[in-house]
Order: structure tokens, then sequence, then C-alpha cells
């Protein structure tokens, strides 16, 4: 037996907890320190496992085997495609929307009509559901106290006439705590931090509470996992709930398609996931974790369920408490106490956030509409923002005692056991015009109208009035014989369609109709104007989200509107917010804004914030005089932007090829010019180069001609000036020519295939009479193999770059001992000529430069030059003509000096390919 | 729509589909039987589930266990 005031304590302690949690949620919010993180995010969709499944799915799984698993893996399925959701949450963003009611009736040209629809189904779907809540948590104080349920209440105090019970008390709580953390703002689209920090709390403790019983439960009073399942193979009824035969495959996928959709038209679910998403990257941690959460709740169920079946065999027993009679059962009242406090937290989590979800509607969509209609105190109030906090609250109060008073109403009724499912497919009506919304186009009031209303209708009929038939509160005949025994109409078999278990019969039916309705109608009528502009912004998020003011047309004042701000926000609040705005658009104060369609757009859409997108429609239509724009005119509006959209792409792709373009152009410029700098310097020298045999030549013959007196012998020594002069400057002139023809590419090339050891042995000995006259001894090396070394070049151009190197070499080798080697090889398809000598060595700086034209090593401005500073880099350019190389080695004196061994001495080393081997064989 | 969980959103459409396959007819009738006196279907369903948490949380957010601490303060402190 447990203590009845540990009991009361414990649950007041936890109640206590809450508003604490959400208080520090709250405070935290307050100074810019939130505490939403992902993990919390992901916590807080947990809300979706209420007592339903705390206590429910033990009780689903001992009579239905394992289907009782589709309700959470639609869920997972669904956060997977998580497209859809961050779509939701996006467009919920960009327009302000606080509920799915407002989602949907902002879509459909913001048809307050629509809204009140959703909200009327939602409310009548829903509002059993939370009596189920209320139930389970009156319930299992009834098992923990079996002689007086109301053992929570001091006797004394239960005299008292006015004494409600404990489910009441702790339904007021829930009133007060949903009041004091649900209605902070009333902007609605303001978050709720500590509200949705408590849910997460709750989410991780009725977790914690039911694996606690699970793993007592399993490894406790049993021997494992294993034990279990033996135990329950050995009787048969048990054990064919354990195969795959037992699963009626089409109810299955229903049920997991069912709960697929709930998951994202639960009022509540959309309030957590949608409307308290802070950031819409939270989903990444929320795909994985909620359904993690989901697999981890369900864990335990089946063993649990099988533990119960054996435990009780034979005797009878309630399956939906088992979570608390097992431990009772052995009188482990810390367990039982656990769970039950699991279980509370269960219930109090989802009637917090439904509460406060279905609040918003029916204030928002239902009261607020009708009193801007009806009331004309209320139209003429100065600031009603305080009376639509005082409307929202009152509204949580009126639905949580519509939950109680239902919750006495229907007691044991089936009508409250069944209501789980039975809800979830009274919202799964919302999906097609939500979902149909999001991603087509020409999807309209008519039809979302159409679908809502079939769709209620057949739920109403075959899944609402059975419920309440079976609770005996009407004659249940039509539900299997028809109304008046028309079978075809019968509630759990329309048309005869008798295969299907009820929840997915009326699945079907109503999602037949309802998508039916949608589509058909949809297409037969057409949208107005106003629809057209929603509509396309809608399935367009991604890309239009600045469209709405452009299809806005009229006349306004921004005082009128300025207002009707602070009228519903409240003066401070509108006069904050307006400021913002002024700011954000460059004006400095209020007073200086225009009530341009932009400002209009913005109004609106903070209404929306607080009284629904549809109400604030009109209110703010009510103050400005709204040009009705034709079809064709908004259609013209949409085409044009996204005309001109495509357009700018189009100017962007086209500015980005210009500027590729310039780029280009600038590159090929400065190559240009560098050329242009090439070609001065080349002139340049070139002029120099020929002035200077000029002058001599110019010189000496003046001399001649002016004295004639002059010795034979000077004149013979002068007339050999003039001559060697004369030679150097038609060397100069023809190498120039031949540069430049090079260069240009202008020389024809008589390529033939030669042997290059001959060709190396006759130039050789053509330029034999330099070496003799400098006393310079010459070496020839050829390969010793005496094999021909083939190469495809024109014989007169490589001949001209060997005399180049060898008459290079005779120049600089010193006039005693001067030494020079020529020498032949080839390896890796390659003959390699390289000409050594024993000069001062060229120094590494000017190893480069020599190759370029004009250029010779060692300073040319003081010394004499020897030679004309072409014959290299015309070698090059042969050698590298016959795709060759041809380089410098060479180690100068200063190297020498600074301990390099070895001797001094250049050797320029060409390379060429070597002819391909098997033209080598012909030939 | 941010971009780090754009990038993930096809992965986890993929995750998806493998998960309707797996939770379905016809590999659902597939569990059958046991092992060590556990029902397949029990390891089955579960062990698919763990396995389509796994790739979605690779899916979703591949580098969270490289992500520094000190960092995903600053992440929640900017919202």
């Amino acid at each position: 037996m447990i203590d009845s005031w540990l009991v009361g304590l414990l649950t007041f302690a936890y109640l206590g907890a809450l508003f604490a949690i959400a208080r520090f949620g709250d405070r935290r919010a307050d100074t810019g320190r939130s505490v939403m993180s992902a993990t919390v995010y992901a916590l807080g969709i947990a809300v979706y496992c209420t007592s339903w499944t705390f206590y429910g799915s033990v009780g689903r799984a001992t009579t239905g085997g394992f289907s009782f698993l589709t309700i959470y893996l639609g869920p997972t399925i669904m956060f997977l495609f998580a497209v859809v959701i961050l779509k939701m949450i996006r467009i919920s963003k960009t327009l302000r929307l606080t509920s799915i009611a407002d989602f949907i009736s902002a879509r459909y040209g913001k048809s307050q009509l629509l809204a009140g629809l959703v909200t009327i189904i939602a409310v009548i779907g829903i509002i059993p559901y939370i009596a189920l809540q209320l139930k389970a948590i009156s319930y299992s104080l009834k098992i923990l106290f079996p002689d007086d349920p109301e053992a929570l209440i001091p006797d004394a105090l239960e005299a008292l006439a006015f004494m409600p019970d404990s489910t009441a008390i702790i339904a007021i709580i829930l009133a007060a705590f949903t009041i004091v953390f649900g209605t902070r703002h009333l902007d609605v689209t303001e978050r709720h931090e500590g509200m949705v920090l408590a849910v997460a709390f709750e989410s991780l403790f009725k977790l914690i509470a039911f694996m606690a019983v699970g793993i007592y439960v399993v490894w406790f009073l049993n021997d494992g996992l294993g034990d279990i399942f033996a135990r329950a193979e050995a009787i048969p009824k048990i054990s064919t709930l354990l195969q795959p035969d037992s699963v009626n495959y089409s109810n299955w996928f229903s049920m997991t398609v069912l709960s697929g959709l709930a998951i994202l038209m639960l009022p509540r679910q959309f309030q957590i996931t949608v409307v308290e998403n802070v950031d819409p990257n939270h989903m990444r941690r929320a795909v994985w974790l909620f359904p993690l959460y989901l697999l981890l709740i369900n864990l335990f169920v089946m063993p649990i369920a099988l533990a119960g079946m054996l435990h009780y065999q034979g005797q009878p027993f309630v399956a939906d408490t088992l979570v608390l009679t097992l431990p009772l059962a052995q009188g482990n009242s810390a367990m039982a106490l656990l769970a039950f406090l699991g279980g509370l937290s269960a219930a109090t989590g989802m009637v917090i956030v439904e509460t406060i979800a279905l609040a918003t509607m029916v204030s928002n969509d239902l009261v607020v509409p009708f009193l801007l209609r009806r009331d004309s105190e209320f139209s003429r109030r100065k600031d009603v923002s305080g009376l639509i906090m005082l409307i929202r609250r009152l509204t949580i109060v009126f639905l949580l005692l519509l939950g109680y008073l239902y919750f006495r109403g229907a007691g044991e009724a089936y009508a409250l056991v069944s209501i789980g499912l039975i809800s979830f497919l009274a919202v799964a009506q919302f999906a097609p015009s939500l979902l149909g919304g999001m991603y087509w186009k020409d999807g309209n009031r008519q039809g979302a109208l159409a679908g809502l209303v079939l769709g209620f209708a057949v739920w109403l009929y075959t899944a609402l009035l059975p419920s309440f038939a079976r609770s005996g509160w009407m004659d249940s005949g039509f539900i299997t014989d028809g109304p008046f025994g028309i079978s075809l109409l019968a509630a759990h078999g329309l048309l005869g369609l008798t295969s299907l278990d009820p929840i997915a019969h009326t699945l079907f039916w109503s999602m037949f109709v309802n998508v039916g309705a949608y589509f058909a109608v949809s297409i037969m009528t057409r949208q107005d104007p106003g629809e057209v502009a929603t509509a396309n912004q809608f399935v367009n998020i991604n890309t239009s989200s600045a469209l709405t003011s452009r299809v806005w047309r009229g006349t306004a004042s921004a005082d009128a509107l300025i207002e009707l701000l602070k009228r519903f926000l409240g003066p401070k609040q509108a006069q904050s917010r307006l400021q913002r705005y002024a700011k954000s658009r460059g004006l400095g104060k209020v007073s200086n804004l225009e009530a341009d369609a932009d400002f209009v757009v913005f109004s609106e859409s903070q209404l929306a914030g607080a009284i629904g997108s549809a109400s604030a429609h009109v209110m703010v239509s009510s103050v400005v005089q709204e040009e009705e724009l034709g079809l064709d005119e908004v259609l013209n509006i949409l085409d044009e932007a996204s005309q001109v959209r495509a357009h700018s792409k189009e100017l962007e792709r086209k500015s980005n090829e210009l500027e590729a373009a310039t780029r280009e152009l600038r590159q090929a410029n400065e190559k240009l010019m560098e050329v242009d700098r090439l070609k001065d310097d080349f002139m340049s020298t070139v002029t120099h180069e020929l002035r200077t045999p000029l002058t001599s030549i110019r010189a000496f013959s003046e001399m001649l001609h002016d004295d004639p007196e002059m010795t034979a012998e000077d004149r013979t020594k002068f007339l050999g000036i003039i001559v060697g002069e004369a030679e150097r400057l038609t060397r100069l002139i023809n190498q120039i020519l031949d540069f430049a023809k090079l260069e240009s590419g202008r020389v024809d090339w008589e390529v033939e295939r030669i042997d290059l050891s001959p060709l190396l042995t006759t130039t050789a000995e053509s330029v034999g009479q330099l070496f003799r006259d400098k006393g310079t001894v010459f070496e020839l090396e050829l390969p010793e193999d005496q094999q021909p070394v083939w190469v495809d070049v024109d014989r007169d151009r490589l001949k001209q770059v060997v005399i180049n190197l060898l008459s290079n070499a005779v120049k600089f080798v010193p006039s005693v001992a001067g030494l020079i080697r020529l020498s032949l090889s080839h390896d890796q398809g390659y003959a390699r000529v390289a000409v050594k000598d024993n000069g001062p060595g060229i120094p590494e700086a000017y190893q480069g430069i020599i190759f370029e034209r004009f250029r010779q090593g060692g300073n040319t401005m003081t010394d004499k030059p020897q030679g004309t500073g072409l014959g290299l880099p015309i070698s090059r350019e042969i050698v590298e003509h016959f795709g060759g190389r041809l380089w410098v080695e060479s180690l100068s004196q200063d190297e020498v000096v600074q301990g390099h061994p070895g001797e001094t001495g250049s050797t320029f080393i060409f390379s060429l390919p070597l002819a391909a081997a098997d033209a080598q064989a012909i030939q | 729509m941010p971009k780090g969980i754009q990038k993930s959103v096809p992965r986890l459409a993929i995750v998806g589909s493998l998960a309707v396959l797996a939770f379905n007819f016809p590999i659902l009738s597939l569990y059958r039987g046991h092992v060590m006196s556990i029902p397949v279907l029990y390891i089955g369903l579960f062990g698919a589930w763990l396995v389509v948490i796994l790739l979605a949380r690779w899916a979703a957010e591949p580098s969270i266990r490289h992500a520094p601490y000190g960092q995903q303060r600053q992440d929640r402190t900017k919202l």
C-alpha cells in the first residue's frame, strides 16, 4: 500500500518542477540565452507520445501483436522526408502563421470560413483526446488507490461540496501552467521557450520511467528477454502474435500512413515542430533523435505485454494498465510510483501543448472573427490587445473544461478508449488541402472546402458515431448492418468493403472522398485573384518571398494602419515593431512611414501573428481601400515576376561572361604590350649592333680617304680591319634575317634522317682551322659501339648549331692549353651532343640570359662584344624545333674558388629525339 | 532553407524510402522464426529501425562527432 500523502507530494512536486523548469526557460530566453537547442527541440516533438502511448501501447500489444509499432514507424518515415516539414516551417516563418487552421486558410486566400472549419474539426477530433489524458490520470490514481480514488484529497476537504476530484485539480493546475507559459505573448509566433523546455523534460521523464519499468519487468521479474519470449512461445494464443502471419499487411500499411500524416497534422505537433522551431537546422538532430526516442520507448512494450499475459494467465486483467499493475502486484511501490509519474508526464505534456495549439485556433479563427463581426463594442475599443489575450486564456480554460466534462461524461465508455486513432483520422482530413496546397498551385478554396467537409462527414459517420454507438449512447445497428438495413451504407463496411479493420476502412474512404473532392473541385472551379498570389507564394516559397507586396494595390493611410496595429498589438508592442520596421526601410521615424503596399503587407503579417491571418486580412482590408485586381492582372504580375527572375538570371549569366571576356582581353593586351616592348628592345639592340661595325668601317675609311700619305703597311692593316668589320656586319645581318625567319616560322625545313656521327665529324673538320689558329686541342668522342645514331633533322641547320657552339667555345678557351671536347652519346630515346670547353665558365646568373637575343655573358657595356649575341638563341630555336633541348652546364671561376671541385669551363649540351626504331630498321 | 539541412534532404529521402520498404509487406513477412528464442519479428523491426536511425544521423549530422563542444555552444547562443 502506498501512502497517499507521498503520492500527493510527488505529484505536486512534479508539477511544481514543471513550473520551475518553464520559468527557468523563459528567464533564459528573456536574457537572450536561449535554451532551445536541437536536442530540446527533438525531445519537444516527442510530445507525440501521450499517455495513450505510455499505457495504451502495452494494451494494444496484448491483442494486436506488433501492430502498435505502426503508430511510431509512420512518424519515423515522415521525419526522413524532412523536406515536407522544412517547407512547412519556411512558409510559416515567412507568413507568420501560427496554427494548422491558419496555415490552411492562408493558403486558400485567407479564408475565414476555411479557418473556422479546420478549427471545428480539430476541436471535435481532439477534445476527446484531451479527455483521454485526463482519464489516464484518473485511472492510474484508481489503480494506486483502489479503495479510495480520491485519496490525494484529504478527507476533511473532500467533504466540502465544491471540492473537485483530483483529476480536476490536476486539470486546473495544467490550465494555470498553460496560461502562464503558453500565453506570454500576444503574438503566437513569439516562441514559448519555457513551455517547450518543460515539455522536453516531460518527454525525457516519461522515457526514463517507461524504460525503467521495462527493465524491471524484464530482468527483475523475469529472466530477461529470452525467458519471456520462450515462455510466451509455449502458449499458442500468444505465440501467433509474435509472427508476421498475425500481421494484416493492408491494415499495417494504412496505420503507418495514418500516423505519418498525424505527425504533421496534429495541432500539438504543428505547434512544436513548426511554430516553436527556432532554427530549421534543428531538424538535422530531430530527424534521427525523435525516431530514436520512439524506438526506445517502444523497446519494452512487447516484453511488458507478454510478461503481463504470462503473469495473469487465465485471470481477467486490464491490459492498458499493466505498466502500473505489474510493479504493484510485486509490491514494488517505488517502481509503481515512477510509472505513475511517467504516465502523468505523458498526459500533462500532451494536454499543455494541445491546449495551447487549440486555444490559438479557437480564439483566432472562431472567437475573434465572431466578435469582429458581431460585437460593435469590440470593434470600437481603442486597445483590444489585452482583450484578445484574455480571450485566449479563457479559451484555454474552456477547452480543458470541455475535455474534463467529456471525460466525466464518457467515463469508461469505448468512445474514450479508442479515441487515439479516431483523433488521428480526424486530423488526417487536413492532409489533402495542406499538402496539396504546398505542392499544387491550382488547388483552390472550393476544392479544399469540399474535401474537408466530405472527409469530415465520412469520419463522423464511420469513426465517431460508431464509437458513440459502442459506448451504448445510440443504436449500433448501422455499424455492421447499415442504417435502415441498407448494408451498403454500413458504417464499417461502406459499399460492402468489410475486409479492412475499422480504422483502415475510415482512412480509405475519408481520404478517397477528401482527395477526390479536393482535386475534382479544384479543377472544375477557378481561383479568385487573391488566392492565386498566396497559392503561388506557398508553392514557390523558396523563390518568391517578396512577392505579396507586388500583388497588392490600393490606397491606405499610414495613420489608420498604425492605429490598427496599436489596437491589436497594444500601443507599446506596436510602437517598438513599427520603429524596427521604419529603421529596416531606412526611414528614421515611424511618422515617415508611407502607406505603400509593403507597409500594408507588413501590418497584415504583424496582425496575423496575433489574431491569425484570416482575421488580420479582414482587419487590414477594413482600413485600406484595396483595389480588387483582376485574375488576369494577378497572373500578369506573377508572370512578370517570374520573367523578371528569368531576366535577372540571364543578366547575371551575361555579366559573368562579359567579365570573363574582359579578363581574357586584358591578358591578351598585356601580352601584346610585352611583345611590343620586346620588339622595341630588339630594334634598338639591332641598330646598336649594326652601328658598331659601321662606325669602325667609316672611321677607318675616312682615315684612308683623308690621309693619302699613309704607309702601305697601315693601309693594309686598316683595310683588313674594314674587311673584317664588313664580314661581321654581313654575318650579323644574316643572323638577324635567320632569326627573324625562325621567329616568324617562315623557314623551309628540309628534314631528313641522318646519322649524327659523320655529321659531327665533318662539321668539326670544317671548323678545324679555328682550333689550329688558336692552338686549341680538339677532341671528338663518338659512341663506342659504332652504331649509327639516327635523328630526323635539317642537316644544314643542325650543322649551323654545332658550328655555333664550337666557335663559341673557341672564343672562350684560354689561348694556352685550350681544350674543347665534342661528344655524342644516346640513351632513353634521345641523342645527346655536348661541347665542353675549359674556359672561364659562365656564372650561374648569366646561364639563363645567354640564350636571350643580343645578350652575352659578362658586362656588354665595358667588355668588347665577342659575337653577335644571336648564335645561341638561333641554335636553341633550331634544336627546339626538332623536339630537342639546348642548355648549358657550367662551373665558373668564382664557384671553383668557393670550393667546388673540378676545373672551370662550360658544357653546352643539346639533345634530339632519336628516330623511331622501326624506321631505323628500314634504313 | 538553410544550406546545412538542405544538403541532407535528398539523402534522408533515400533513407526514408528504404524505411518504407523495410517496414512493410513483403519484407515484413520475412521476419519469421526465432533467434535464441527471441522472435525474428522483434529483432527485425527494431534492428531495421536502428539501422534507419543510424543512417539518418549519418545523412543529417555527418560531422556531429567532430564538432568541438565550444562550437556547438556558439551555435546555440546565436539563435
